[in-house]
C-alpha cells in the first residue's frame, strides 16, 4: 500500500493545477491576440519563415517602385522616339520632293529653312529631359548630351534597373546608338529574347560586372565624331538644298531611311520592354499574394482549433479542481466524532 | 508478583505516553518545511527466567525514528538540480529571445532589409541627393540596431554575473550552516540515537544547495558528514567548510577585449577557476547560458557586423563620389585627390579592426557622415547616372557573403534567431519535463517522510486506548495487592 501524506497529496494537486492553469493561460493569450506566434520559441521555424516573408514583401514593394520608375522612363523615351520618327519622316518626305529637278532654287531655299527648323526640333528632342535627367546622355545624365553642332557629350553606357530579383532591364537609349549611323542596327543588348515573356538574361550582361574598365572620354569622342549623325544628315540636306544640289539630296535619302528605321526599331523595342516590365509587375504582385496567404497561415491562430483547445483545457482544469476538492476536504477526524 | 505487574503496567503507560507525544509532535509539525514524521519503535522488555517459564517484563522504547530514505533523498536532490538548471536556463534564454523578438516590432532583419532596399532606390535615382540622405539615415539605423543588440547582450551578461555573485554568497552561507549543524548533530548523538529534527534541517540545507549545483553528501570513514560539489572537491567536511568566491579574469589572448570574465574559485585556491565544472543547477544554467548561448549569439552578431561592413566597403571603395572629377587629358583616366572632397576609394562603414566587438564598434565612416555626396553610386567618374555600385550593394542582400560564401546576411541572422527560438522551445519542454519529475520525486519523498493526519488520528486513538488499558493494568494490580492485604487483616 502506498502511503499518502498531507504534503504528498498537496504537491500532486499543486502540480496538476499549475500545469493545467498555465496551459489555459497560454491559450488565452493566443485567443486575445489571435496570433499563433508571440515569441520566436512559440514556433522557431514559423518565426523564421515569417521574417523571411516580411523581407520578401519589403523587397517586393521596392521592386514595384523600381518597376514604376523603369516604366516611366521607358514611356517617356518612347514618346520622344515617336516624335523623332515624325520629324525624320517629314524630313524624308521633303527630301524626296526635292530629289528631282522639278523645283527651282527659291523653293529649295524655303524648304532648306524648313529642314533647319526640323533639325532644331530634333536637337531639342535629343536634349530632352525627364525631370532633371537628360534621357539620351547615357550615364552622364546631368550633362546636356548634344551641342548646337550635334556633337555628342554623353557616354555610351546603359542604365540598368533591377525590376525583380536578378532581373535587369535597360531603361535608356544612348544618344550614341540612336543618333549615329555607325551603329545602324540596335546593339545586341537591346535585342529581344525569342520568348517575349522572358526578360533579358542578366547573366549575359550583368551591369554590376565590376571589372568593366571606365570608358575613357577622348577616344569615345573621336569615334562618334567620324560617324554621321542624324544632325549631320539634316545639316547636309539643308546645305544641299541651299546649294541647290539635288544629287546630294538623292544620296542622303538612303541615309535618312536608315536613320528612320533605326529610330523605329528602338521605339518598338522600348515598347516591348514596357510589356516585359508589366509581366514582371504581375509576377511580383502574384508573389505578394502568395506570401500574404502563407504569412496568414504561419502567423494567425486557427480560431476553431484554438477555442476548442481552450474549452478542453478549461474542462480539464475544472475537473482537477473538483478532484482536489474531494481529496482535501475530508479527513478521518470527520468520522471519529 | 504484583510489583512485576505494576512495573509492566508502568512501562506500557510510559510508552503509550511517549508515543502520544511523538504523534502530537508529528501533528503540530505537519506543515513544517522539511519535517519528517517520527515514529516510536518499541521492543519487549528483558525476559526473566522463572524456573520452567520465561516471562516477559513489559515494553521498552527502542528508538524514535524518522521516516527517511537516503536513496529517495538523493533522487530528490538530483531532480531539484536538474529542474533548477532548466528553469534558470529558460529564464536566461527568455532574455536572449526577447532581444531577437521582432514578431510584433521592428528588429535587425527589417532594418537590414531596408538598408539594402534604400540602395535599390538609390539605383533608380543616383543623382538625387534626397535619396542619398535616405541611404545614410537607414545606414545609421542599422548601426544603432547593432548597438542596441550588443547593449542588450551586455546587460544580460551583467545580470547573469550579478546573479552568480549572489548565489556564491548564498552557497557560502548554506555551507556555514551545514557545518554548524554537523557540530550540533555530533554533540546530540553522543549518547546514541538520532537527532531527527536537526537532521531534517541539514537535509533541507542540502536541498537548498542542490538548487544551485548537484550535491553529493555522505559520511566518510571517520564518520564525518561530507558535502561534495560534484566533480571539484569538498565544500563541507564535518564541522569545517570551504568558502567560494568570485573574481574577474581577463584572458591574456584577448587583452584588448576588456570585458571581464566572472569566474568562481575556492577561496583557498584562487588560481584555479572552477566555474566550468558546474554542470547543473542554477549555477550550471547561468554559466552555460553565458558561456555558450549568449556567447554564440554575440559571435554571430559580430560576424554579421564585420561581414556587412567589409562587403559594403569593398564595393563602395571602387565607386566614385558624386562630384566633378578632373580627368587627366593625356591618359584619359580620373585624377585622384581633390580639394573639395575625396573621389574614390571611400569606405562606407569604418573598416572593422577585427571580428571581436565588430558590432559594438560599427560606425559610418567619417566621409559618409560628413557629406552624402561621398556615397558612391557609379563605377565611372563624372557619370551621375551610373548606378552600378548602388545595385551591387543592394545585391549584397541576396549574396552568400558570410560563412565562407555559404550564407547571406539574412540567412545568417535568421539562423541565429531560429537557433535562439529553438533552444528556448527546447528549454521550455525540458523545464516542463523536469518539473514533472521533480513533483514526482517530491511526492515520493512526502509519502515516506510526510505526516498523514489520518494516520496520526488513528495512532492517537490507538495510543489513547493503550494508555487506558495500561492504567487498567495498574489498577488491577492495585486491587490484587489490596485483596492480598485484606486476607491478612
Amino acid at each position: 500500500m502506498t502511503r499518502v501524506s498531507e504534503n504528498s497529496s498537496i504537491h500532486a494537486i499543486k502540480h496538476s493545477v499549475g500545469k493545467s492553469k498555465s496551459k489555459v493561460e497560454d491559450l488565452q493569450i493566443r485567443g486575445s491576440t489571435m496570433k499563433r506566434i508571440a515569441k520566436p520559441s512559440d514556433d522557431p521555424i514559423g518565426n523564421v519563415d515569417l521574417l523571411q516573408i516580411r523581407s520578401q514583401n519589403i523587397d517586393a514593394q521596392q521592386y514595384l517602385r523600381n518597376v514604376s520608375f523603369a516604366q516611366t522612363s521607358l514611356s517617356f523615351t518612347e514618346n520622344v522616339l515617336e516624335e523623332m520618327t515624325d520629324i525624320l519622316t517629314k524630313a524624308k518626305e521633303l527630301a524626296i520632293g526635292q530629289a528631282s529637278d522639278i523645283y527651282n532654287p527659291e523653293v529649295r531655299q524655303s524648304v532648306a529653312k524648313e529642314i533647319h527648323q526640323l533639325r532644331m526640333q530634333a536637337l531639342s528632342l535629343a536634349n530632352k529631359r525627364n525631370g532633371n535627367r537628360y534621357i539620351f546622355a547615357g550615364q552622364k545624365l546631368l550633362t546636356k548630351p548634344f551641342d548646337s553642332e550635334g556633337k555628342y557629350m554623353g557616354d555610351k553606357n546603359k542604365i540598368h534597373i533591377e525590376i525583380n530579383k536578378d532581373v535587369f532591364i535597360p531603361v535608356n537609349v544612348t544618344g550614341a546608338e540612336l543618333f549615329f549611323d555607325k551603329e545602324a542596327r540596335p546593339s545586341s543588348k537591346l535585342t529581344l529574347p525569342d520568348d517575349p515573356a522572358k526578360l533579358p538574361n542578366p547573366q549575359l550582361e550583368d551591369p554590376v560586372a565590376l571589372n568593366r574598365t571606365p570608358a575613357s572620354v577622348a577616344p569615345a569622342a573621336e569615334v562618334t565624331n567620324v560617324r554621321s549623325s542624324i544632325f549631320d544628315e539634316l545639316s547636309s540636306l539643308e546645305n544641299a538644298l541651299i546649294t541647290n544640289n539635288p544629287d546630294v539630296v538623292q544620296n542622303l535619302l538612303e541615309q535618312l531611311d536608315r536613320s528612320i528605321d533605326r529610330v523605329i526599331a528602338y521605339r518598338t523595342q522600348v515598347g516591348a520592354l514596357s510589356n516585359n516590365i508589366n509581366n514582371a509587375e504581375n509576377n511580383i504582385e502574384k508573389q505578394k499574394l502568395l506570401n500574404e496567404e502563407f504569412k496568414t497561415k504561419v502567423e494567425d491562430a486557427d480560431v476553431t482549433e484554438l477555442f476548442s483547445n481552450l474549452q478542453k483545457e478549461q474542462n480539464i482544469l475544472k475537473a482537477t479542481y473538483q478532484a482536489s476538492g474531494t481529496l482535501m476536504n475530508q479527513q478521518l477526524m470527520d468520522f471519529l466524532r | 508478583m504484583s510489583a512485576d505487574l505494576l512495573s509492566i503496567g508502568k512501562s506500557g503507560l510510559f510508552t503509550a505516553k511517549k508515543s502520544m507525544e511523538t504523534t502530537s509532535h508529528n501533528i503540530s509539525n505537519a506543515n513544517t518545511e522539511g519535517f519528517s514524521r517520527q515514529e516510536v519503535r518499541t521492543k519487549t522488555g528483558i525476559t526473566l527466567n522463572e524456573g520452567p517459564y520465561v516471562m516477559g517484563t513489559g515494553v521498552d522504547i527502542q528508538s524514535i525514528k524518522r521516516g527517511h530514505d537516503e536513496l529517495v533523498e538523493k533522487k530528490l536532490n538530483n531532480s531539484i538540480s536538474a529542474h533548477n538548471f532548466n528553469e534558470e536556463r529558460s529564464t536566461q534564454l527568455g532574455h536572449i529571445e526577447e532581444i531577437f523578438n521582432e514578431v510584433n516590432s521592428e528588429g535587425m532583419n527589417k532594418v537590414l532589409n531596408r538598408f539594402f532596399n534604400t540602395f535599390r532606390e538609390l539605383s533608380n535615382r543616383p543623382e538625387d541627393e534626397t535619396v542619398r540622405g535616405l541611404v545614410r539615415e537607414n545606414a545609421k539605423i542599422v548601426v544603432s540596431d547593432f548597438h542596441r543588440i550588443q547593449k542588450d547582450i551586455d546587460q544580460t551578461r551583467n545580470g547573469i554575473n550579478k546573479k552568480i555573485t549572489l548565489i556564491v554568497d548564498d552557497i557560502n552561507h548554506i555551507a556555514k550552516n551545514i557545518s554548524k549543524l554537523n557540530r550540533e548533530i555530533a554533540a546530540n548523538e553522543v549518547g546514541g540515537g538520532e537527532a531527527n529534527d536537526l537532521r531534517d534541517q541539514r537535509d533541507g540545507a542540502l536541498r537548498q544547495l542542490a538548487e544551485h549545483f548537484p550535491v553529493q553528501a555522505y559520511y566518510d570513514e571517520q564518520n564525518r558528514f561530507v558535502v561534495n560539489v560534484e566533480g571539484m572537491g569538498t565544500l563541507v567536511t564535518g564541522d569545517l567548510e570551504q568558502q567560494l568566491m568570485v573574481g574577474n579574469r581577463v584572458a591574456a589572448e584577448d587583452s584588448n577585449d576588456q570585458k571581464p570574465h566572472l569566474e568562481i574559485y575556492f577561496k583557498s585556491r584562487p588560481g584555479e577557476a572552477i566555474s566550468s565544472r558546474f554542470r547543473n543547477g542554477t549555477l550550471g544554467a547561468l554559466l552555460s547560458s553565458r558561456n555558450n548561448d549568449l556567447q554564440a549569439v554575440e559571435d554571430q552578431l559580430n560576424e554579421l557586423a564585420h561581414g556587412l561592413a567589409n562587403a559594403t566597403n569593398a564595393i563602395h571603395r571602387r565607386g566614385y563620389a558624386n562630384r566633378e572629377v578632373p580627368i587627366d587629358q593625356t591618359t584619359g583616366t580620373p585624377m585622384p585627390g581633390l580639394a573639395n572632397g575625396p573621389v574614390t576609394g571611400i569606405d562606407f562603414f569604418k573598416p572593422p579592426t577585427g571580428l571581436k566587438r565588430a558590432a559594438e564598434y560599427l560606425q559610418l565612416s567619417d566621409a559618409i557622415n560628413e557629406d552624402v555626396n561621398n556615397i558612391a553610386t557609379g563605377l565611372e567618374a563624372n557619370a551621375p547616372g551610373d548606378n552600378r555600385v548602388a545595385i551591387a550593394i543592394s545585391r549584397l542582400q541576396h549574396e552568400k557573403v558570410l560563412g565562407g560564401g555559404t550564407t547571406t546576411f539574412e540567412e545568417h541572422y535568421l539562423k541565429t534567431v531560429g537557433n535562439v527560438g529553438m533552444q528556448m522551445a527546447k528549454a521550455k519542454i525540458d523545464t516542463e519535463q523536469s518539473g514533472g519529475i521533480l513533483a514526482q520525486a517530491q511526492s515520493i519523498k512526502e509519502r515516506i517522510s510526510g505526516v498523514s493526519l489520518d494516520e496520526e488520528s488513528a495512532n492517537m486513538i490507538k495510543y489513547q486506548n493503550a494508555y487506558e488499558a495500561s492504567a487498567k493494568v495498574i489498577k488491577a494490580s492495585d486491587e490484587m495487592f489490596k485483596a492480598v492485604l485484606g486476607l491478612m487483616s
